[in-house]
């Protein structure tokens, strides 16, 4: 099992009156190869969690376990986590730095035991991966060469990604990924979330987009006020709009479409959360004939 | 709100109007006009054509949503508006005055304000009262108006008592709605926001758009730069931006029900637009285009 | 984030919290210069008393005055060594190639600690009982007679407004920053010197160019709002003095002028 947190409990500014208790006693577990979602209100605690989990911040209370070993406990390796996990915060265009986009893209491969043929081939691979096309089976795809500073915004952020993919960690946290992207950069980067969860990657991804956590999460973790308020499929969790709104989340546009043909009589199946089946489904109503029979 | 549009009312009728002396409010026929405008970004020795050939006119009170993926060239148009982009080819008229006359400039950036995308970037006070009143300072307002001034703007958008807050410590909203009050306090007649939703998380996106219809219900005429197509669904027009190039221009109906148009635009229709497509793909024809989730709703119950 | 200033001003209601800015930046100037004349032992403790009296009326507490020589305390023994090393005296202790150890440079560096000690604990103190903003218009305020020469006095109080209204949401981007590499396998924590030279690479370079965009964003919405430069007023608030600030700021000048005397 890559991820169990035990009473995760997290506080800012200690001893202050600014005081805030971040998460208390949070405890759940991810398993091998899942796609977790993680949504909640602004200021819920979702970054610090995640934050918590990529072993970038001390907890208070509580043990975060990858692969069964306690990452804050003594004589655990930070460098073995480096390797396992990987995370992509908010807006990650704004951690390039290097002179060539290859260079960035390599940066989390310094200091790792690699070959100079493989390092390239990671590259190579991370840049594929993100959508950059080589033209030769063996070359770097032309963007390699160039400054990460002379691409447009949507390149930036792939390059980014690349820089944290290029480490092949088995375990992905994306924080807020599609925030500021157009509809075609948000439908490239979750076709490359789905890419990864199949080849088996586990992915965590704090997300405020309802659509988007029910089309491609097989879980959903719901965090309120520094508590793990609910867990459970997309469906579980959007099944019951009412129960939705009282945890402080919205729901997909999808999920609301089916909500409003179910309650008028034109969907068979309750809580609807894909658009693959609100499809399907609204296709056999109407094909049965079902449809006319309501009014 | 009701009470919110009556102050609002009885603020704007208040306003002195400061008018240059050749021009006249009924001269003045349309908010903003634009003729074969072109723009380049000169990189080294190779120049990136940015904007090509755009014409538009925009009538005072219209609500515009200029649609268009990242790159299309939608943020420079509306900086050319504002002056803040050298004009070079093409003519542009804001209310009647000419941003590349720098005596009419000024008065053209009280007329034409404008909100920008990231909250954080755009305070110049680390008090809310003194950010509102930043630009009314800029404008030599007698001291004694800008309390009065800087109190309504800021109810105006709902953040009265946020006086002297900090504004690192409000929601990303709240600060886009300062950031508003601080146009609003001039007395602009045209508002842009330009992305000023899309680092916002849900709750603040649905706050600013909020106060984007309480402005255009003003009288106001309302530009709003977006990637986000719901976004644009209620707005008057729509200008579809690809590659520089203003596309077409026309109501939200005709834009966003036309699959291929936006699809060549890098855009993706609204969820009910894509329903009713490929519901048209697999043989199930509805009886016309739903724009909206409600539409969709209506005239799913109406198929027999 | 360790590296800068912010978050130093705590909130209070003590004497020396509603003092006018201006007074109090005044009479720190004058206990400043109170400091730095005091060269003999009635004057140092004289100056010291100054302070505490001070640090008493602030109801800061000890530990935040002195928060900041604790951390300079290998800067400070570094004078002292400087000192006892290189003071031109008859008497020596000791003596090896260049370096000439006395009890008259021991004395002479325990001075300088002193009053570099004394001053930073004033700069403390002034931080920590004015907000950011009240230090910006004290400030302006007594630069105002420089605009007689020609100095932009509004685009530099603008600048330094805008500058402090930054701190916050930029410390928090500069630490998101150091977060987001170290997860990318950065090492700062090292202790190897050379290591951790290259490792400021990574930080120092997205830090900069944050900071670009972010004045350039800036400036383009200051524009946007009409700001020009040198011209337009300042925003001048009304200053009205409290017998308070009347007596701090006779009781900074009598200590000033008993060093000058003393």
């Amino acid at each position: 099992m890559p991820i169990e947190v035990r009473n995760l409990s997290c506080r800012y500014g200690e001893k202050t009156p600014l005081e805030v208790q971040a998460l208390s006693d949070i405890s759940f577990r991810v398993e091998e190869g899942e796609f977790v979602g993680i949504m909640g209100h602004t200021g819920c605690g979702k970054s610090t969690l995640i934050q918590l989990m990529a072993g970038l911040l001390a907890p208070g209370e509580g043990q975060i376990l990858i692969d069964g070993e306690d990452i804050n406990g003594p004589g655990y390796d930070r460098e073995t986590l480096r390797g396992t996990l990987g995370i992509v915060f908010q807006y990650p265009e704004s951690q390039l730095f290097e002179t060539t986009v290859e260079k960035d893209v390599a940066f989390a491969l310094k200091h790792l035991s690699l070959s100079k043929a493989e390092k390239a081939e990671r590259v190579r691979w991370a840049l594929e991966a993100v959508g950059f096309r080589s033209e030769s089976m063996t070359g770097l795809p032309e963007i390699a060469g160039k400054s990460p500073l002379a691409l447009s915004g949507g390149e930036k952020r792939r390059v980014a990604i690349a820089g944290v993919l290029a480490a092949r960690p088995r375990i992905l946290i994306f924080d807020e990924p599609l925030a500021g992207l157009d509809p075609s950069g948000r439908q490239g980067f979750l076709e490359l979330t789905a890419r990864l969860h199949r080849q088996g990657t586990t992915i965590l991804m704090v997300s405020h987009d309802g659509d988007a956590l029910c089309g491609y999460a097989d879980r959903i973790l719901v965090l309120d006020r520094g508590r793990l308020s609910a867990e459970g499929t997309p469906e579980e969790i959007f099944g019951d709009l009412g129960r939705t709104e009282a945890l402080h989340i919205g729901a997909g546009e999808v999920r609301r479409i089916a909500q409003a043909l179910y309650e008028k009589g034109r969907l068979e199946k309750p809580g609807i959360t894909k658009y693959k089946i609100l499809l399907e489904e609204i296709k056999k109503t109407i094909k049965t004939g079902k449809a006319g029979e309501g009014s | 709100m009701i009470c919110q549009k009556t102050e609002a009312a009885v603020f704007f009728s208040a306003v002195k109007r400061f008018d240059l002396p050749c021009l006249k409010e009924e001269d003045i026929m349309q908010a903003v006009t634009g003729k074969q405008i072109s723009f380049a970004y000169e990189d080294g020795y190779v120049v990136n054509p940015v904007l090509e050939d755009i014409s538009f006119a925009i009538e005072k009170g219209e609500f515009i949503a200029v649609l268009g993926a990242n790159g299309c060239g939608k943020s420079t148009l509306v900086r050319l508006l504002n002056g803040l982009l050298p004009l070079e080819k093409g003519q542009l008229k804001v209310w009647g005055l000419d941003p590349r006359q720098e005596s009419q400039l000024r008065e053209l950036r009280r007329l034409c304000g404008m909100v920008f995308q990231n909250p954080d970037n755009q305070f110049v006070s680390a008090i809310v009262e003194e950010d509102v009143a930043f630009g009314l300072r800029n404008y030599d307002t007698p001291e004694e108006e800008i309390p009065e001034r800087v109190r309504r703007a800021l109810s105006l958008v709902g953040m009265q008592g946020y006086e002297r807050h900090s504004p690192h410590m409000l929601s990303g909203g709240q600060k886009q709605r300062v950031a508003v009050a601080g146009v609003l306090a001039m007395e602009p007649e045209i508002l842009i926001f330009d992305e000023a939703t899309s680092m916002l998380d849900p709750q603040g996106r649905r706050e600013v758009l909020a106060c984007l219809k309480q402005i255009h219900g003003m009288g106001k005429t309302v530009l709003m730069i977006t990637h986000y197509v719901e976004e644009a669904l209620g707005a008057d027009r729509i200008f579809l931006m690809q590659g520089g190039k203003l596309c077409k221009s026309g109501s939200p109906r005709e834009i966003l029900t036309d699959r291929d148009l936006l699809a060549q635009a890098g855009l993706i229709p609204p969820l009910a637009v894509r329903l009713y497509h490929d519901l048209r793909d697999s043989g199930i024809l509805l009886d016309r285009c739903p724009l909206t989730s409600e539409e969709l709703v209506e005239e799913l119950c109406r198929l027999k | 984030m360790s590296f800068l200033p912010a978050g130093s001003y705590r909130e209070g209601d003590s004497v020396l919290h509603k003092m006018d800015p201006f007074c109090k930046l005044l009479s720190a100037f004058l206990l400043l210069a109170a400091v730095i004349l005091s060269n003999t032992f009635p004057g140092y403790g004289l100056a010291a008393g100054g302070l505490l009296a001070v640090i008493l009326v602030s109801r800061l507490g000890l530990g935040t005055a002195l928060s900041g020589v604790k951390r300079m305390r290998f800067f400070f023994c570094l004078i002292l060594l400087m000192n006892m090393a290189f003071y031109e005296t008859e008497q020596i202790w000791w003596k090896w190639w260049i370096f000439r150890f006395s009890g008259d440079g021991l004395v002479q560096g325990m001075q300088v600690v002193l009053r570099v000690a004394m001053a930073m604990v004033l700069g403390n103190l002034l931080v920590s009982a004015t907000s950011p903003l009240e230090l910006v218009g004290a400030m302006e305020s007594l630069m105002y007679p420089l605009k007689f020469i020609g100095v932009p006095i509004r685009d530099v109080a603008m600048i330094l407004g805008v500058a402090i209204q930054f701190i916050p949401a930029f410390s928090e981007e500069a630490e998101m920053i150091r977060r987001a590499q170290t997860a990318r396998g950065a090492r700062f924590e090292s202790r190897r010197l050379t290591e951790k030279a290259k490792s400021i690479v990574p930080l120092v370079v997205p830090i900069f160019l944050a900071a670009f965009r972010r004045a350039d964003e800036l400036a383009i919405a200051m524009e946007a709002r009409g700001y020009r430069r040198t011209k337009g007023k300042l925003g001048r608030r009304r200053r009205r003095l409290s017998p308070a600030d009347a007596i701090g700021l006779l009781l900074c000048g009598l200590l000033c002028a008993a060093e000058a005397v003393l």
